[in-house]
């Protein structure tokens, strides 16, 4: 059993930390590009989309890269600071992990409603 | 005990509630991240099946692997899943409820496991879809 010193505790915390924001960060990317992609393919094979599709893209109208994304990456480093707790330097991932799992629902939404434009015999590959 | 009613919770305690909570909040998130997964993967398998339909399937062990997962799932059988995710997490976490207040304080490494396996579960179905989409779309 490796024992950790203090300071490679907190430095480890703040490394993981790190990660979760970058991740999210890159997640808004993706989802804001995916968002007008998805968009796109829809308009151009006037496709009739299903729930999951539909609801993403009424979101299109409100993402302009780079200007959404700059914003809601603002917003989510705010409620990451706010969220983690700090004891002693090190800081406590439990919410920051939750928040993490939480952020990767836009992935599992994109790629489910990005899956139904090949479903839908019409569509892309039609 | 009778120090806790003068004085107040001691910080340790304060500590482990406020850890216990963050613990709900990891398994709240956990959960939520496996319905949506369960979902994700049943359309995700409806949807090769639509891609292949009447054809060959193009690609890799992966996507003959979710053809055949679909022919014997039945439609829908995101929902039963998603009770048997909903009931497993309960059980797993229940019995350290039934338990003293001196238990140690919950690990996160059993969340994080499920978490990475889910992602592992959402990464293999999309592969499995994007492989031949890929391959499909370079033939057109």
């Amino acid at each position: 059993m490796v024992t950790l010193t203090p300071s490679t505790r907190r430095l480890l915390s703040w490394h993981a930390g790190a990660w979760v924001w970058a991740h999210g960060c890159l997640t808004l990317y993706l989802f804001d590009w995916g968002v007008r992609y998805h968009d796109d393919v829809a308009r151009q094979c006037h496709l009739k989309l299903p729930p999951f599709g539909r609801a993403l893209s009424e979101l299109t109208p409100y993402f302009q890269f780079p200007s959404t994304w700059l914003w809601l990456t603002l917003l989510w480093t705010v409620v990451l600071w706010r969220v983690t707790r700090l004891q002693e330097g090190e800081l406590q991932l439990a919410r920051p992990f939750a928040l993490h799992i939480l952020m990767q629902s836009l992935l599992i939404w994109l790629a489910v409603a990005i899956s139904f434009l090949f479903y839908i015999p019409t569509g892309y590959l039609g | 005990m009778t120090e806790e009613v003068f004085n107040g919770p001691s910080s340790e305690a304060l500590a482990r509630t406020k850890a216990r909570r963050d613990y709900a909040y990891v398994l709240f998130a956990v959960w939520f991240q496996g319905c949506l997964t369960f979902y994700a993967v049943e359309a995700i398998v409806g949807s090769l099946g639509g891609l292949f339909e009447g054809e060959p399937p193009l690609a890799s062990p992966l996507t003959e692997a979710l053809l055949w997962l679909k022919s014997t799932l039945p439609d829908g059988f995101s929902g039963p899943m998603m009770i048997v995710w909903t009931l497993g997490l309960l059980w797993l976490h229940l019995p350290r409820r039934r338990q003293q207040d001196e238990r140690p304080l919950p690990s996160l490494a059993l969340p994080l496991a499920l978490h990475l396996g889910l992602t592992c579960l959402l990464v293999l179905v999309m592969i499995a879809l994007g492989l031949p989409t890929l391959e499909m779309i370079g033939r057109l």
